[in-house]
């Protein structure tokens, strides 16, 4: 039997459009429809191994940079999107802002046989990431349409 | 392929007037990002500078007319790395404003709370950032392809840092239950004995992480540090106390600003912190340094195992100076995991009044300093903070003065690499220890 999938948002709340995972996690709060694992990653990634550890499924949301229009949702699964991963969620790469980045938590957790077999990411492409509140237009739109997607990629778990 | 590293190592050819210029554009393992410009003139290095270029942080301003509980759930989010110790620095100076007297049941809960962060952030460096360096490895996960074993071991210690930030923080990433006068919600007892388990083993584990760095080759050039720290009144330093050195200084934390002067230089917007028109260092090895006295039996014991010789002269054994620390943090939270009974308010009432307050506690990475000024009904008029990164990077650049020179021998590329691996043994922060300034730019 498959253990629930697990929704984790990435991000910084209070970075511009780095908050673009926690949002997609409080526009899932709203689901009513069947319980969700939601999960807040915040920006320290190396954390994330211990949220992947055991599970079969997970979805994560991040925001991602790659020289798209602002607000343009990328769908991302493991392996066939390696290289993109790679290429836009490694920290240390001018196009992440986290610490430790996905790009990496997700390398290791597979180096060390830890991934989830079904390891999906939306990815929000952002805009301005200066400190504060403020989001660039797009990426509103784009947050209510990855939750609505997300709520229908985790429907058939909720129900196994 | 790891594509950073590609871009971290790139190097700028060697020029024909003699002037060698190295470049590090971005640095690996090293939190946050920076840059390093060295030039070497007819075999001399003419200039070292170490350049930020992470977008400064606006915090500083963006505490201004916020209230004072709004503080510590803010500064927690300056970095993943080390929230506890924003929080910390900012809940003192405000309790000093305040005149909260907090009561002992609550400083223990908080130094139970900075052994988390301590555990956290050093098995980090130690595992994922400065061992690589030492194995040969180009980054933590190329060390886990040959040694998962030892790398599970390193994120098991983490992890058990981790579960004790979350039971006390509310959650492991940016806790939220630190408040001005102590806690929104404190632990039962059955909650963190859950932990013991647990934290026995990752003490084990701290032990042998103590054995196996203590080996590692240290062959960078020795140092004659200034070290500063807190001196703890009876206990190794964390939340309280005067800030000492080594050479014989005694400051009280609300001094700090009269004897520690921050400048902005030309090609950082970091600011770099002085000491008496010098360099200082802060962090794991100043504190060992200065409060070996006050480590517990079991890491004075386990230390004295490894046959090295205290003060550390050398950048490269802050592992070891980690190792310690993480060992004496396991042993410092199991004796206040026995002694812990839930205090009989998570918080103590305070009342806002005007004025200014300082703090200094001991983040990972060292001296961290915060000042506030408010108004009566709490409002933020002024936020000052000074983090360990910013007080290090003059002795960075100083240690890399020294260093170079051993190096010129070496390609641009390896040069690099060297120079990199040095200043990751900092640990520095540096997205931490960016400020925001008003500049103006000149185009020529």
């Amino acid at each position: 039997m498959l253990s629930p999938i697990k929704i984790i948002g990435l991000g910084n709340i209070v970075r511009g459009d780095d908050a673009i995972g926690h949002l997609v996690l409080q526009e899932l709060q709203r689901n009513d429809q069947f319980p969700l694992s939601l999960v807040n990653g915040g920006i320290a990634g190396l954390n994330l191994l211990y949220e992947l550890e055991g599970m079969d499924a997970v979805i994560l949301i991040d925001a991602v940079s790659s020289q798209s229009e602002a607000g343009t949702i990328h769908r991302l699964t493991i392996p066939q999107d390696w290289g993109k991963i790679r290429q836009w969620t490694w920290s240390s790469s001018v196009t992440s802002t986290h610490a430790f980045g996905l790009g990496e938590a997700l390398t290791l957790a597979e180096t060390l046989g830890i991934l989830p077999p079904q390891t999906v990411i939306y990815g929000i492409e952002l805009g301005t990431v200066t400190i504060g509140n403020s989001m660039s237009p797009g990426v509103e739109e784009s947050i209510q349409t990855v939750a609505t997607q997300i709520i229908a990629e985790a429907g058939p778990f909720s129900h196994a | 392929m790891d594509r950073f590293n590609l871009l971290a190592r790139k190097a700028m050819p060697g020029n024909p007037d003699n002037t060698r210029r190295i470049k590090i554009d971005m640095m690996a393992r090293v939190e946050g990002e920076g840059a390093l410009h060295v030039t070497v003139k007819d075999g001399q290095v003419q200039d070292v500078q170490l350049r930020i270029f992470e977008p400064p942080r606006f915090f500083e301003a963006f505490l201004q007319g916020r209230h004072a509980h709004e503080v510590p759930d803010m500064v927690a989010r300056i970095c993943g790395i080390c929230p506890v110790a924003y929080q910390m620095s900012a809940v003192h100076a405000l309790e000093s404003i305040f005149g909260v007297l907090i009561p002992p049941g609550i400083r223990a809960l908080r130094r139970l709370l900075y052994c988390a962060e301590w555990i956290e952030s050093h098995v980090l460096h130690i595992y994922m950032l400065q061992a690589p360096d030492f194995l040969g490895f180009a980054s933590g996960i190329e060390m886990a392809r040959i040694h998962p074993a030892l790398v599970k071991r390193g994120l098991r210690m983490k992890k058990a840092g981790n579960q004790l930030l979350t039971i006390l923080g509310g959650r492991s990433v940016h806790p939220v239950s630190v408040k001005i006068g102590g806690f929104s919600r404190v632990p039962s007892q059955a909650q963190l004995a859950d932990l013991k388990d647990e934290l026995q083993w990752a003490r084990d584990a701290a032990v042998e992480t103590l054995m196996w760095v203590s080996g590692f080759e240290f062959l960078d050039p020795t140092q004659d540090y200034t070290f500063l720290s807190l001196r703890g009144p009876s206990e190794y330093p964390m939340n309280e106390g005067p800030l000492i050195t080594n050479h014989g200084h005694h400051i009280a934390p609300s001094d700090f600003e009269h004897h520690f002067f921050e400048e902005q230089v030309p090609y950082s917007n970091a600011l770099q912190c002085t000491f008496q028109g010098g360099s200082y260092l802060t962090g794991p090895m100043a504190r060992m340094a200065l409060n070996y006295d006050q480590l517990s039996p079991l890491a004075k014991e386990a230390f004295g195992q490894t046959h090295l010789t205290l003060p550390f002269q050398q950048a490269s054994m802050g592992i070891v100076a980690r190792a310690v620390e993480v060992l004496y943090a396991l042993d410092e939270s199991l004796r206040l995991l026995e002694a812990y009974e839930p205090p009989e308010m998570p918080a103590i009432p305070v009342t806002m009044r005007a004025g200014s307050g300082m703090a200094a506690t001991e983040a990972p990475r060292g001296v961290l300093y915060h000042r506030y000024q408010v108004a009566e009904d709490g409002t933020i008029q002024l936020a000052k903070i000074v983090p360990p990164t910013s007080q290090n990077q003059r002795r960075m650049e100083d240690d890399l003065r020294r260093l170079l020179p051993d190096l010129l021998h070496l390609s641009d590329q390896d040069m690099a690499i060297k120079c990199e691996q040095h200043i990751r043994s900092y640990d520095p922060c540096i997205s931490c220890a960016t400020h925001f300034l008003k500049f103006t730019r000149k185009e020529v």
